[in-house]
């Protein structure tokens, strides 16, 4: 189980994530938030291809938690496979400050099989 | 008295299609009419670039990213000879991005990413060195079944996912492994499959239209140098599919071909041109009516000839019988390298539906 860590500034504004796709695939999926022990926290919301963003929370709350993002790409009866990339940015008030491509799945090609694709991260303060 | 009539009807199929098994050629009706249906392709091959070569490419690579070209180009060579045996396609213009968005708000996009070319080579039919390359593009102009392109549709999908993956608190620890059985079991789901049969159901015969080009070269010795390498064989095919309610489809379809100079007397362009309109009145009722006119050009204008085509077939669906039963008219008309072609009357029955969507 990978988990990337990126730094926030304990001081600035709330945090965002938005998953991206470099070709046309439809996704979908959720993000949710755990405590430094791994207990559940809450969800922050969904994502979706036309629907980019999901709000992490304030600085203050979100710090040394983590966050799993957890996705599926879906299969639209591709006649040859489409290659896809998705990257997951974190920004803070507005500056991106990490980007990613998720290891688990976040590349590769989709034909007539939808895929699953997870990310995890954990923000910690400078 | 209508069930007297149901018997009767029944007895009579029954008998026909027994004396069609029974009679000598007539045996061969399920694969008459098989014929007959295919004889003309009203569709655009899907790889051009595959349908000019004298054999059958080998599996098809799918290279979806730039270093997939630079692996595979060497599937095509052997030291500096081109190799038989080799075929690849690829989405040229993939490189060009845009997500589902844009690819939903513009045409180009669109355009682009549905644009494929294929590259393949085989060796001739009669062994020898000679090593024969196809190339060919296909790209679809107009397509109102495509569904990415459906928003309401991919928006369903998307819920329907939702609903059966994320409403719940995953495990933090689950593996891509563990997850991806989740995603398989909730693509078999009943509400993810009722919304892709229900576009499927509506979208069968939306408007469509397709064109595809392909060349093909011989390589004398498998050379790839200008004094070895001969051009064979150009195609071009167009296919527009048009909605005829929602139970019946037109096509209507032309493509030429182009073959190399052997000697006066070998055929050297073919033209067709075409439309078929296929009906699917009910699950059990099934009809296919389609017309061609071939053009065949020579060197020699003298042997010059050019034919109809001719298909109609109606399907019964007959559980009694086990199967369908089919009665077709039609065939070619004739001509000069085919003077017994004529217009026939079959029948059959068989197991598997020949008229499909």
């Amino acid at each position: 189980m990978s988990i990337s860590t990126i730094t926030i500034t304990a001081q600035g504004g709330p945090l965002t994530a938005i998953i991206e796709s470099n070709s046309p695939v439809a996704y979908t999926g959720a993000v949710w938030r755990y405590k430094a022990d791994k207990t559940f926290d809450q969800q922050c919301g969904f994502f979706r291809y036309d629907r980019q963003e999901v709000q992490l929370g304030a600085a203050a709350a979100a710090a040394d938690k983590l966050f799993l993002v957890k996705g599926v790409l879906i299969n639209q009866g591709a006649s040859t496979p489409i290659p896809y990339e998705l990257q997951v940015s974190i920004f803070q008030d507005g500056n991106r400050l990490y980007t990613e491509v998720p290891k688990e799945g976040g590349s590769g090609a989709i034909d007539n099989k939808a895929l699953a694709f997870i990310y995890r991260f954990k923000l910690q303060t400078s | 008295m209508k069930n007297t009539y149901k018997i009767y009807l029944l007895v009579l199929l029954s008998s026909i299609a027994i004396s069609g098994y029974a009679q000598p050629g007539a045996g061969d009706g399920a694969a008459a009419i098989k014929e007959l249906l295919t004889a003309v392709n009203y569709g655009v091959p899907a790889s051009p670039a595959f349908e000019l070569l004298p054999g059958k490419a080998s599996e098809v690579t799918h290279l979806n990213f730039a270093h997939d070209i630079g692996v595979n180009a060497g599937t095509f060579f052997n030291g500096s000879k081109l190799q038989a045996g080799a075929a690849v396609d690829l989405r040229p213009f993939s490189f060009t991005g845009g997500d589902l968005k844009q690819y939903q708000e513009n045409y180009l996009t669109r355009l682009a990413w549905r644009t494929t070319v294929a590259l393949g080579t085989t060796s001739g039919k009669s062994g020898g060195n000679d090593v024969f390359l196809g190339v060919g593009l296909r790209i679809t102009l107009i397509d109102k079944s495509d569904p990415k392109n459906d928003k309401a549709f991919t928006q369903k999908l998307a819920d329907a996912y939702d609903s059966v993956l994320f409403k719940i608190t995953p495990d933090l620890e689950e593996t891509l492994e563990q997850f991806q059985e989740r995603v398989d079991m909730a693509g078999k789901s009943p509400s993810v499959q009722r919304i892709r049969d229900e576009f499927t159901a509506n979208t069968w015969n939306a408007l469509r239209w397709d064109v595809g080009l392909g060349a093909s070269d011989r390589a004398a010795s498998g050379y790839l140098k200008r004094d070895s390498l001969f051009r064979d064989r150009i195609g071009l095919w167009s296919a527009l599919g048009l909605p005829l309610g929602k139970k019946a489809q037109l096509t209507i379809s032309g493509n030429s071909a182009w073959v190399s100079h052997r000697n006066d007397t070998t055929e050297r362009h073919r033209y067709v041109a075409g439309a078929r309109a296929r009906f699917f009145l009910s699950s059990a009722l099934a009809i296919s009516g389609e017309y061609a006119r071939i053009f065949s050009k020579y060197p020699q204008p003298g042997l010059n000839e050019r034919w109809n085509h001719l298909a109609i077939v109606a399907e019964v669906k007959i559980p009694k019988l086990g199967g369908w039963f089919s009665f077709a008219y039609g065939g070619d008309s004739a001509h000069r390298t085919d003077k017994a072609a004529k217009f026939a009357i079959n029948y059959a029955v068989y197991a598997d539906q020949l008229i499909k969507k």
